[in-house]
């Protein structure tokens, strides 16, 4: 069977195989930190509607901003993950999301 | 807003961002981490700006509290004409506002112009949100 990629070294253990598919598919792992924020996001402004009538978007997203960072740190510990630039935007989602959620004028939750 | 909500936003703003950018550091050089954010001056000087700010608000605030504490009224004094005793360092919270944004257009659009379409975002929402004002206590609603 021909592959248009080369298949990574499954041998080398797991850390290795997710390092190969971020040098294949570059967009894999901001995609997979984007889905986990939408996913956090998303989830906690539907839940919250379906309890309150309303949504705390900025407390959503800043929760959604570090649960993504939490997830992004331990793959700054292996080459060829997780790129610096990312690694940055994961870093300012949350702090730009708090900067929203302090000077928001809503009843916030937190 | 409120006043004192204002203050504890930009406290609280200042030490959210000290808490992040030091938590991502430190983790990247606890654990050796290939990837880290030690070497971006720009998170760096994020850093130091936002711990300088709430260093300086800190101590013109022991100084403004001490010089209220201080202060004594006599028999048949004027009113205080400067409000020097209730100065806080409101001036230097914003200045974390400030390296934020600095911080967001060095680090994530490289200093280029495209920055420009967010303020023309905010502008654009700003206006939005001061038209909506005008329409709902123009027709008699309440302005929030």
């Amino acid at each position: 069977m021909a592959y248009t990629y080369n298949l990574p070294n499954g041998s080398a253990g797991f850390d290795n195989s997710i390092a190969g598919i971020a040098t294949i598919v570059p967009a894999f792992i901001p995609l997979t930190l984007l889905f986990v924020y939408c996913v956090i996001l998303l989830g906690g402004i539907t839940s919250q509607k379906r309890r309150l009538g309303t949504a705390d978007v900025p407390m959503w997203s800043t929760i959604a901003g570090i649960a993504t960072l939490m997830i992004a740190l331990p793959m700054s510990l292996i080459t060829g993950v997780i790129s610096s630039f990312v690694l940055t935007i994961v870093v300012l989602v949350p702090i730009l999301s708090a900067v929203w959620l302090f000077l928001d004028n809503n009843k916030n939750e937190v | 807003m409120g006043q004192i909500k204002f203050y504890a936003a930009l406290v609280f703003i200042t030490l959210f961002t000290l808490a992040i950018v030091g938590y991502s550091i430190g983790f990247a050089n606890d654990n050796g981490a290939v990837v880290s954010l030690d070497p971006d001056s720009e998170l760096a000087g994020l850093s130091s700006t936002a711990q300088s700010n709430i260093n300086t608000f800190s101590g013109e605030t022991n100084t403004s509290t001490a010089a209220f504490m201080e202060s004594t009224i006599t028999g048949a004094d004027q009113t205080t004409v400067t409000g020097g005793e209730f100065k806080v360092g409101l001036g230097t919270l914003l200045g974390t506002i400030n390296a934020i944004i600095k911080t967001t257009r060095k680090t994530l659009f490289e200093d280029s112009p495209a920055f420009g379409v967010i303020l023309t975002a905010l502008s654009a929402f700003l206006i939005f949100m001061g038209t909506k004002y005008m329409w709902k206590t123009w027709k008699g609603g309440n302005p929030d």
